[in-house]
């Protein structure tokens, strides 16, 4: 088991190293990175060439890369212009707050998911399994945002039970985390069908439900715990499309997280916060991924690394 | 196309998509003849008007006008320019990538396919919005901008399943009796392998788009997308957010167009996948 996480974080090495060279790049897309980290119209020729010796941009790009990395490994991702401080503070202090609202969408995704995706599976071509399947396809097609804003319309606005938009009470939470959740959940219950459907027709099914044990077992201990592995990947991947519609629903709920933050810089072009944000959003999604591994092997304990 | 069409005369869904398909592509070429007032004047006499069903709604301005008094029929229907033409484009680039170097990936394996892989993953580790809203940002939101950068952020799902076909079809017959008389390998990937991967490719082409016109709506939503005075329904709708509590309306109108539109092109990607590619489902 430590040899195996051992490797799995160093198969990290590289990709995180190129998730770093394309955070580099972003601010070198249009030549100049000055003109991206400093309002270059207000400021003279002279000042123009002393802030690009400053930075050390009229060095050559490997060495730049290896200062940006050395950078890096203390957490420096420069100072924000903005708020004129470092900028991966600024990020992380954010950071509960986007995984409070990430969080709860995952969890109410799950807790929507699991029933839903069971019993369509079991009662096929029930009235549930109608319902669900509906659901689902409507739910690749909504775009979460407006989901959310038709949620503050209904819930906020109309019938007056929960808040608009902040962060302040745990009543604030209920809608921007079911907007995700919803969405989440649609794609969830949609996997676990199909993952139930398949598991249900083994014969190991059949043999636990001709030795007397209860359905409800069967389907839990039994099909579930193998059904779900398929399901947990997808689930891994779909963590990133979380965080980009954390991002997104944050804007649309004000509330105060790594996104509304990531969103203000990218208009006010204050770019050393882009770059945090980019490399935290990364390793919360790898973090995510390799957190799903190890859960294999409690699920299915044939998996075993080492 | 004749075997096609037969196909889709048995399909409900299919045919349902593909009518929803074509009403949007008829709005978004048609919009100037379509619409029933100019969509970016202003008219301040005329503010949040009430669709036409409503009470103080007109049937001059069907579903109403938004804060600034333009009508917002006519600018849904303008909206549906820039997301055709952002879905369609994008997804060009995007397959073109994605297609090149899954072939390659799945052809030659090794250490071509572990290079391409790495990259695949440190894309997929980067949420897509976070990464498009990111080189936006530095490239500045343009038409241009947006197709590059949905482009070049969204080939790897064709990676992936161009990749797993390759390696599915790579060991059969046809390459290997392609191999024996003396084909190059450039030959065997183009006339053999990319022909054997289009039907896959021509789903998940379709299903992308619908994905890309999301994302792009997202990002105008975040006033990042094609900026104003282009109509944008992800615009249409942060506008609109402003107002969800006194004029429903304006925001709800787009979301509505945005939801319809994908969930046409769904329709239809997922019939021409039972048709084309049965064991994608």
């Amino acid at each position: 088991m430590h040899t195996y996480l051992a490797r799995r974080l160093l198969q990290m090495i590289p990709v995180l190293l190129l998730v770093t060279m394309t955070i580099f790049f972003i601010i070198r897309v249009k030549g100049d990175p000055v003109a991206q980290l400093a309002p270059v119209d207000l400021l003279t020729p002279e000042e123009i060439a002393e802030l690009r010796h400053a930075y050390g941009f009229d060095r050559p790009i490997y060495v730049q890369y290896a200062e940006f990395l050395r950078g890096l490994m203390r957490g420096d991702f420069g100072t924000s212009f903005r708020y004129r401080t470092p900028a991966l503070p600024l990020v992380v202090e954010r950071l509960p707050k986007t995984m409070e609202l990430a969080g709860a969408a995952g969890l109410l995704a799950w807790v929507l998911a699991l029933p839903l995706g069971i019993i369509s599976a079991v009662k096929r071509n029930s009235l549930i399994d109608l319902v669900a399947t509906t659901a689902s396809v409507l739910g690749r097609a909504l775009p979460n945002f407006w989901l959310g804003i038709i949620f503050i319309l209904v819930f906020a606005v109309v019938l007056g039970w929960l808040p608009v938009s902040g962060s302040d009470t745990p009543a604030h939470l209920v809608l921007p985390a079911a907007t995700l959740g919803v969405g989440l959940a649609t794609t969830l219950t949609r996997l676990i069908r199909s993952s139930m459907l398949e598991v249900i027709r083994q014969d190991y099914i059949t043999t636990a439900r001709s030795k007397g044990v209860a359905e409800p077992t069967v389907l839990t201990r039994h099909a579930l715990r193998n059904g779900l592995i398929p399901v947990l990947t997808v689930f891994g991947l779909q963590s990133a499309w979380l965080m980009g519609g954390v991002v997104v629903v944050e804007q649309v709920f004000a509330w105060p997280g790594m996104g509304q933050l990531m969103v203000k810089a990218v208009l006010t072009r204050d770019m050393s916060i882009v770059q945090a944000g980019v490399f935290v959003f990364a390793v919360i999604v790898l973090g995510v991924n390799l957190a799903i591994d190890l859960l294999y092997t409690v699920l299915d304990p044939r998996i075993r690394y080492g | 196309m004749a075997f096609l069409a037969k196909r889709l005369r048995r399909s409900p869904v299919g045919i349902l998509g593909g009518l929803t398909l074509a009403a949007v592509l008829a709005a978004a070429v048609a919009a100037p003849l379509l619409v029933p007032a100019d969509p970016t004047r202003l008219h301040f006499d005329l503010r949040l008007i009430p669709p036409a069903w409503l009470p103080g709604g007109t049937w001059r301005h069907p579903l109403g006008t938004d804060n600034l008094g333009r009508d917002i029929l006519s600018r849904v229907l303008y909206g549906s320019r820039i997301s055709v033409v952002v879905g369609v484009s994008a997804v060009c680039i995007a397959g073109a990538i994605g297609v090149s170097s899954g072939l390659l990936a799945g052809y030659y394996g090794g250490s071509m396919d572990a290079l391409i892989s790495r990259f695949v993953d440190a894309f997929l580790s980067i949420p897509f919005i976070i990464l498009a809203l990111a080189v936006v940002g530095v490239l500045g939101p343009s038409l241009l901008n947006l197709i590059v950068v949905l482009g070049t952020v969204g080939w790897v799902s064709f990676n992936r399943v161009v990749r797993a076909e390759v390696l599915a079809i790579g060991a059969r017959e046809f390459v290997l009796a392609a191999r024996a008389i003396g084909q190059t390998n450039s030959q065997i990937l183009v006339r053999h392998l990319l022909p054997n991967v289009t039907p896959s490719v021509v789903v998940l082409a379709t299903l992308e788009v619908a994905s890309t016109i999301l994302a792009e709506s997202a990002l105008s939503f975040l006033g990042l997308g094609v900026q104003p005075p282009t109509i944008t329904w992800g615009g249409m709708l942060a506008d609109g957010r402003q107002y969800v509590a006194t004029a429903w309306w304006l925001a709800t109108f787009p979301g509505l167009a945005i939801t319809i539109t994908v969930l046409g092109i769904i329709f239809v990607g997922d019939w021409l996948r039972d048709v084309l590619d049965p064991r994608l489902r």
